[in-house]
């Protein structure tokens, strides 16, 4: 079974929700849409207070290329545009609508076949898609080859190896046809011949569901981060990713399967990015299932329709936990970022003082990148910014391996963010 | 055979020395005597905080005419001035400038909404939930700015930078590691400060600090040569020297106007 050098295998916890099959939320009466949901540049607002919105129209947007527009996930009153929390703890610029059920702004039935390449960019630009795995990268950005790259194989990414989290899964066992229909698309926005399903040997249900509908599907070693893209590349052709490179660089594009289905939502019937399936689960959940939730609707509601926090919930991660984030408060809203509400009790959340580095070596021996991590560590705590550019912080994906295994503790992944960020305000200095 | 060997070395040593003597005439490089003149004046911490790369380098660019002569600021007014006699540039003033705090929170008037547990520096605590403070805008209060102070002129008392404004040197190392940029550096004889930088509304930082500037615009009305609150925020107009400030210290409602330049205290 092919896979990648380096990683290593937590305890997946996935059998609390990956029975559940997808239910829909429901629909709120007040929605919380941060006006930046995706890398790139932020949107400014269509809409003022006061005005009244549809479900699925527009309300905000961008003028630059890599960026993706904002939808309204109800029908109302736009009730207040301000600085508000967001999931990371960061007052950022929000839309509030208040309202419900209503008529749709969109509406429409086209085939794939009869669309052309830049057609269907158009369509997944104006549904405002975005990468469903977590990393919000705007999908018609990756739909669009940089000029005289090829692109050969396009890979759908259903690996989900972030322990907890079970709505691909779910999704390939549910909405298959749905999932291919959008892999389709991609194919022929980017020109590619070969499409690919990847799936962990850990979803046998999943792959058998897919298998004979007419495009390949590629069993992977169960292993983290075997959904990162890089690792996806290199186990599935090969290839590896320069530093400092994209996918594109070696004729490869990479979708989430929540991506494909949105994608096909958008392509075949014009329907906007305005919900998600989220799994709402831990040991700090009473009911732990799958949803699918409007954007926008506040953590507190999601986890009271999954009977709310057990008496011993301690932490409330947004995402999975390996590259989750800790909310503060609970009156912060699903985002497109949202795959996972995880509530862990006291018990699996504890907190640990870190150590000295011993020099054991076990995070070299887990970089997926192949990384030198202690060395990154020590350069770190020194703020030795120049020299961790010189061990390529940079290509660091933050997938966490290097904290999980580390004896003493280090909070390793956390010191990298900070250096990245560093030399990132420092580039833009020297611009 | 003793003899003849000490001969010959004696006369090659000798021979050496001359070819050597010659060579270090004729391949003498010019150095500008007051470039070393400088060097042997400034303190030699090679801090950088002048814009050069080391002491050498603040010499050499000096005596060129790239860099002012009051360009040290380590050094100061004094060296400043003997600079300028080296470079026959006399007859000005130099302001002294020290480090200011722009908060005034201690830990225990520090509202938390979170609790945090990862690396105890600000530049990482900063990265999640603001460090898990209601304010994001203040002192978070791990001390990065303490640990790149070169000159011991930074204590932190209750989790708060204290500058000692006779030590601080204003090199400005504290401003850059600030990861909310809370420390500016200002004229020394300016006796009050800000100690707030949030731009939060009124209600807003209500209800994240007890000693938050509420734009109530109190100071403005009391000292309105000096004070003018600005998106939210009382702003010093450091040109105006010579004005009384203290009523506006005693009337500020959240005490966030305090004592600064060479008065710092808290």
């Amino acid at each position: 079974m092919s896979s990648f050098r380096g990683g290593i295998h937590p305890p997946e916890n996935k059998g609390k929700t990956e029975k559940s099959a997808l239910k829909t939320a429901a629909r709120p009466v007040k929605v919380i849409l941060p006006l930046q949901q995706n890398l790139g540049c932020p949107n400014e607002p269509l809409v003022k207070v006061g005005d009244e919105v549809k479900e699925g129209q527009k309300i905000a947007d961008a003028q630059k290329f890599i960026s993706a527009p904002l939808h309204a996930p109800i029908s109302g009153k736009v009730t207040r545009i301000e600085q508000l929390d967001n999931a990371c703890g960061f007052d950022v610029a929000s839309i509030v609508i208040e309202g419900g059920a209503g008529e749709t702004a969109y509406a429409g039935q086209w085939s794939v076949e009869e669309l052309t390449p830049e057609q269907i960019r158009k369509s997944v630009r104006e549904a405002g898609i975005v990468g469903l795995g977590g990393a919000t990268f705007p999908t018609h950005v990756k739909l669009t080859p940089p000029a005289g790259k090829k692109i050969d194989t396009v890979i759908i990414n259903g690996c989900e190896c972030e322990p907890y989290i079970t709505v691909d899964h779910r999704l390939m066992l549910e909405r298959p046809a749905e999932i291919i229909y959008g892999a389709r698309a991609i194919a022929k926005a980017v020109g590619a011949g070969r499409i690919v399903i990847a799936i962990e040997s850990n979803k046998p249900d999943a792959v058998k569901k897919l298998n004979g509908q007419g495009v390949a599907v590629a069993v992977l070693r169960t292993r983290y981060p075997q959904g990162g893209e890089k690792m996806l590349i290199r186990a599935l052709t090969g290839r590896e990713v320069p530093s400092g490179g994209l996918p594109s660089d070696v004729g490869v594009v990479v979708q989430n399967v929540g991506t494909a289905i949105a994608i096909a939502e958008a392509v075949r019937l014009g329907k906007p990015l305005i919900e998600r399936a989220v799994t709402v689960t831990g040991s700090g959940i009473k009911q732990p299932q799958n949803l699918i939730v409007r954007i926008g609707t506040t953590f507190k509601e999601v986890i009271e329709q999954c009977g709310g926090l057990t008496d011993d919930a301690a932490k409330v991660i947004m995402g999975g936990p390996m590259t989750g984030i800790a909310v503060s408060t609970l009156d912060v809203p699903v985002v497109k970022a949202t795959s996972c509400i995880l509530a862990l009790s006291k018990n699996d959340a504890q907190n640990y003082e870190e150590g000295d580095c011993i020099r054991c070596g076990r995070c070299l021996k887990v970089c997926p990148i192949g990384l030198m991590p202690n060395y990154l560590g020590d350069y770190a705590k020194l703020k030795e910014w120049d020299k961790m550019a010189e061990y390529h912080v940079a290509d660091c994906i933050e997938c966490g391996c290097c904290s999980y295994v580390c004896p003493s503790k280090i909070y390793l992944v956390q010191y990298f963010k900070v250096a990245k960020r560093e030399l990132q305000t420092r580039k833009a200095v020297c611009k | 055979m003793i003899l003849t060997s000490i001969i010959v070395l004696g006369a090659l040593g000798f021979v050496f020395a001359a070819l050597l003597a010659l060579a270090a005439d004729y391949f003498a490089v010019a150095v500008d005597p007051r470039v070393s003149a400088i060097i042997a004046i400034v303190p030699g911490a090679n801090c950088g905080a002048c814009g050069a790369g080391g002491c050498h380098d603040f010499a050499e660019r000096v005596a060129k005419g790239e860099i002012a002569v009051s360009g040290c600021v380590v050094g100061g007014a004094e060296v400043a001035k003997k600079i300028a006699e080296i470079m026959g540039t006399a007859g000005f003033t130099v302001h002294k400038r020290v480090a200011a705090v722009h908060c005034g929170a201690d830990n225990g008037q520090r509202w938390r909404k979170a609790n945090y547990y990862g690396v105890k520096s600000c530049k990482n605590a900063d990265l999640v939930a603001s460090g898990g403070l209601m304010c994001s805008y203040g002192c978070l209060g791990y001390g990065d700015c303490f640990c790149v102070c070169a000159f011991d002129a930074i204590k932190m008392v209750n989790g708060l930078p204290q500058i000692d404004p006779e030590k601080c040197t204003a090199c400005g190392k504290c401003v850059t590691a600030c990861p909310r940029a809370i420390i500016s550096l200002r004229p020394y004889d300016f006796p009050v400060r800000v100690a707030c930088s949030s731009h939060d509304g009124p209600a807003a930082t209500r209800k994240n600090c007890p000693v938050g500037c509420i734009a109530c615009k109190i100071c403005e009305k009391t000292v309105p040569d000096v004070f003018k609150v600005v998106d939210n925020l009382a702003v010093i107009d450091y040109t105006k020297t010579g004005v009384d400030c203290g009523p506006a210290i005693v009337k500020c409602p959240t005490k966030c106007i305090l004592q600064g330049g060479k008065n710092e205290q808290k």
